[in-house]
C-alpha cells in the first residue's frame, strides 16, 4: 500500500515535468544560440526576474550589452528586478533603446520558428506564470531547445506538443531582439583547397 | 482491493492541489499575474520597441506603429557575416568603426544604423568584453581591428563556421578594405560553385572566368593596434548574481574619444605573407571556451564576502550587509560574494577565518574583517535608557570559549578588540580623552582590526598553515 502511494506520487511528480530528456552539451546544430554554460549560469533567476533574465540572455548571445544587462546596474540602466508584463517590458526596452519585437497572440509560434531559423534565440512564456529562453528549434522533427533560467547550465528538449502546452501554459508572448544574429564559432579551415 | 485503489486515489486528489501550488511561483514575481490579462488584451499584436522616438513627432510615431504591427521580418539567414573586433583606445579601430558608417564602398557591405538594409550581418564587438570572448576560443587575434568573414547560416555557401577571410588593420582606405572583402567573398564562393559543381558532375570553367576574380592574393597590411588582450576577470563564482554590478565589463555604451595618432603608410604586416590565413589552420586551440575567472586579485578597488558554501553561518548575510554598507562608503568600489573554494586561490585566508570581507585596491589586500568580529563591531541598538558604548552583552564569548580550547592567537582577537572598545566607551562616557576621539565605536573597531591583523600576519610563528581546498566532486 505506501509503495502504491510512492510510486503514484513520483509518477505524478513527474508528469508535471514537461521535458523529454536534457540536452547536456553546449553545441548542438539545432542550437540557435551558442552561449557556454558558465555564460548562461549568470542569468540564473535569483528573485523572480525571469522575463528579464530570458531577455538578458538573448542579450548576451546577441551582443547587446543594453540588453545582457538588463539584471544589473549599468551605463545602460538601472537593474530591473521582479515580475512583468509585456507593457513592463514596452517600457525598459524604449527607456534602454533596445530594439525588440513584443508579440502577443496567436502568431507567437511562426515568430518563435522565424527566430530559430534566422539564427536567433528568444524569450518567451514558458510554464505557469514564467518565462523562458528559446535555444533552438529542429523544424525536421519539431523539436524545441529551452533554456530555463532556473537551471540555465542545462538545455531543455520538449517535442512540439510538450513544447505547445509549456508555452500555452504562460499565455502566448514572447520578446525577439531586433539586432543581427551572432556569427557561428569561427574556425579555420582549407576552404581553397 | 478496489478499496485500497479508492484511498489511493482520494489521497491523490487531496495532494494534488498541494502539488499545484509548490509548483507555481510566487504571484509578485516572474510573469506577473496581470501579464496574462495584458496578452488577452493586446491580442495579436506585434510591437516593435526601442527605436529612438526623441526626435520623432507624432505622426511619424503614429505611422511606425502601425507599419511595425505588421508580420515577421524576412529572412535574413542567407546574409554573409563581417564581424569586426575592436580594442578601446586604438585608433585605427575607432576609424574603422566611423568609416563603416560613413565610407561609401564599406556601406556597400554594411549598414550599420539598420541591419535589415545591410547586405551583410554586421556584428562589432569588444576585444575586453568578457562576455563575448569564448565566440574567439577557435581563433587567433593578432591585432586590432580584426574583421572575420563568415559564409551564412542557411548553409548554402557551406559551413557557417568557416573563416573567409580574417583582416586585421586598417590603414584609412575603405575602398581598399572593401576590395579585401569582397574579393575574398568572390573567391570564396567561386571556390563553393566550383566544388558543387564538381560533386554534381557538371563541367565549370575556372573560377576566375565565371566569376571575374583572380587568385586569393589579398593582403591587406596596414596600421594595427598590437593584439596584447586584456580581458578583465571575471568573478568566478556567482554565489550572488542578485549583486548590482554585472558580472563582467559590458561594452562601454559610449566609448571615449580616441586620441588622433598619424595613420602610417606602410606598418610591419601583422601575420605572414600568404593569404587567407596569417595562422596555422590547423592550430588546435583549447576547445573550453576561456570563461575561467584570472585568478589575481583586481586592480580595482572591491570588498569580496567570502564564505563556506558548505556551512550555514548567520555571520555571513550579516558580513554581506556590512560590506554592501562599506562599498556605498567608498565610490567606485566593486561588490562580490565568493565561496572560499575558488577565493582560497586567489586570497590569502585560512578556512577557520571564514566568513570574513576582503578589501582589495591596486591588485593587494588591503584589509580583512572577520565575521565573528561584526558582533564587537556592530553592537546592537543602544537603550535608550542606557548609557551609549560598548556594553557587557557585546562580549565575544564563542571566542573566549575557542581561545580556552585551544584555538590558537586568532580566537583572541575579538576580545583584544572588544576590550579595547570597551576602555574606550567608559572613558568616552567618563569625559576622559580617548584615542582618535574624532571618528566612532564602529570605524575604531575597523581600525583595531586592521592594526591586530597586520601585527599578527607580521608574526610568523602565529601563522596556521592554509587549509587546502577540498577538490571537486
Amino acid at each position: 500500500m505506501p509503495c502504491a502511494i510512492i510510486c503514484l506520487l513520483v509518477a505524478s511528480l513527474l508528469s508535471l515535468s514537461p521535458s523529454l530528456s536534457l540536452a547536456q552539451e553546449d553545441s548542438n546544430p539545432f542550437y540557435s544560440m551558442d552561449l557556454p554554460s558558465d555564460l548562461r549560469y549568470w542569468y540564473r533567476n535569483p528573485d523572480g526576474s525571469c522575463v528579464q533574465c530570458s531577455i538578458g540572455m538573448c542579450g548576451v548571445d546577441q551582443n547587446v550589452p543594453a540588453a545582457a544587462t538588463l539584471l544589473w546596474d549599468s551605463e545602460y540602466g538601472p537593474r530591473e528586478r521582479g515580475g512583468s508584463y509585456p507593457g513592463r517590458v514596452s517600457k525598459y526596452c524604449n527607456s534602454r533603446q533596445i530594439k525588440a519585437y513584443n508579440i502577443t497572440g496567436k502568431e507567437t509560434w511562426d515568430w518563435m520558428r522565424w527566430a530559430c531559423r534566422n539564427g536567433r534565440g528568444a524569450a518567451i512564456g514558458a510554464g505557469g506564470n514564467h518565462f523562458q529562453t528559446l535555444y533552438g528549434h529542429d523544424p525536421a522533427t519539431n523539436t524545441w531547445f529551452v533554456c530555463n533560467n532556473n537551471s540555465p547550465r542545462k538545455i531543455d528538449v520538449y517535442s512540439d506538443a510538450a513544447f505547445r502546452r509549456l508555452h500555452l501554459a504562460s499565455g502566448q508572448w514572447v520578446v525577439i531582439l531586433d539586432y543581427p544574429p551572432h556569427p557561428s564559432p569561427p574556425e579555420y579551415r582549407k576552404w581553397w583547397q | 482491493m478496489s478499496r485500497k485503489i479508492l484511498i489511493v486515489l482520494i489521497m491523490f486528489a487531496g495532494l494534488a492541489p498541494a502539488i499545484a501550488v509548490f509548483g507555481q511561483q510566487p504571484n509578485s514575481r516572474n510573469v506577473a499575474p496581470s501579464a496574462k490579462a495584458e496578452i488577452l488584451r493586446r491580442g495579436n499584436f506585434v510591437e516593435h520597441l526601442g527605436g529612438d522616438m526623441r526626435f520623432a513627432d507624432a505622426e511619424a510615431i503614429a505611422s511606425a506603429a502601425v507599419a511595425d504591427v505588421m508580420g515577421q521580418p524576412a529572412d535574413d539567414n542567407h546574409k554573409f557575416f563581417i564581424t569586426l573586433i575592436t580594442q578601446r583606445g586604438c585608433a585605427p579601430c575607432a576609424r574603422l568603426k566611423a568609416d563603416f558608417s560613413s565610407d561609401k564602398h564599406l556601406q556597400a557591405l554594411v549598414n550599420t544604423t539598420d541591419h535589415k538594409q545591410s547586405w551583410a550581418h554586421f556584428n562589432l564587438y569588444d576585444a575586453a568584453d568578457k562576455s563575448q570572448s569564448f565566440r574567439w576560443s577557435k581563433v587567433q587575434i593578432k591585432g586590432y581591428p580584426t574583421i572575420l568573414i563568415q559564409p551564412p547560416r542557411n548553409g548554402k555557401y557551406g559551413d557557417s563556421k568557416i573563416v573567409i577571410n580574417q583582416l586585421t588593420g586598417y590603414d584609412g582606405n575603405g575602398e581598399k578594405l572593401f576590395n579585401a572583402i569582397a574579393g575574398s567573398i568572390r573567391a570564396y564562393v567561386a571556390k563553393q560553385a566550383q566544388k558543387q559543381a564538381i560533386e554534381s558532375g557538371a563541367a565549370v570553367g575556372t573560377p576566375t572566368n565565371r566569376y571575374g576574380v583572380g587568385t586569393p592574393t589579398n593582403r591587406h597590411s596596414n596600421q594595427y593596434c598590437q593584439a596584447e588582450v586584456d580581458y578583465d576577470r571575471t568573478p568566478s563564482d556567482y554565489l550572488a548574481p542578485i549583486g548590482v554590478d554585472p558580472p563582467w565589463s559590458p561594452r562601454p555604451k559610449n566609448e571615449p574619444p580616441v586620441t588622433p595618432s598619424p595613420l602610417l603608410p606602410n606598418p610591419s604586416p601583422v601575420g605572414p605573407d600568404a593569404f587567407p590565413f596569417p595562422l596555422d589552420p590547423d592550430a588546435k586551440p583549447d576547445a573550453k571556451p576561456d570563461v575561467a575567472p584570472n585568478d589575481a586579485i583586481p586592480q580595482y578597488a572591491e570588498v569580496v564576502v567570502i564564505q563556506d558554501a558548505e556551512a550555514k553561518d548567520e555571520d555571513a548575510g550579516e558580513l554581506v550587509k556590512f560590506a554592501k554598507r562599506l562599498r556605498h562608503k567608498r565610490s567606485g568600489m566593486k561588490f562580490r560574494v565568493l565561496d572560499w573554494k575558488e577565493a582560497s586561490k586567489i586570497y590569502p585566508i585560512s578556512r577557520d577565518e571564514l566568513p570574513v570581507a576582503v578589501v582589495t585596491s591596486d591588485g593587494k589586500v588591503e584589509s580583512k574583517i572577520l565575521g565573528r568580529l561584526l558582533d564587537v563591531l556592530n553592537p546592537p541598538a543602544a537603550n535608550p535608557e542606557q548609557p551609549s558604548g560598548q556594553g557587557l552583552e557585546t562580549f565575544p564569548v564563542s571566542s573566549l570559549v575557542a581561545l580556552l580550547s585551544g584555538g590558537g592567537v586568532g580566537a583572541a582577537i575579538p576580545i583584544v578588540i572588544w576590550g579595547l572598545l570597551y576602555l574606550r566607551s567608559k572613558r568616552r562616557a567618563a569625559g576622559q580623552q580617548v584615542i582618535a576621539p574624532q571618528i566612532d565605536e564602529a570605524q575604531f573597531g575597523l581600525l583595531v582590526n586592521a592594526v591586530v591583523s597586520t601585527v599578527l600576519s607580521k608574526i610568523p610563528a602565529l601563522q596556521k598553515p592554509a587549509e587546502t581546498p577540498p577538490k571537486a566532486s
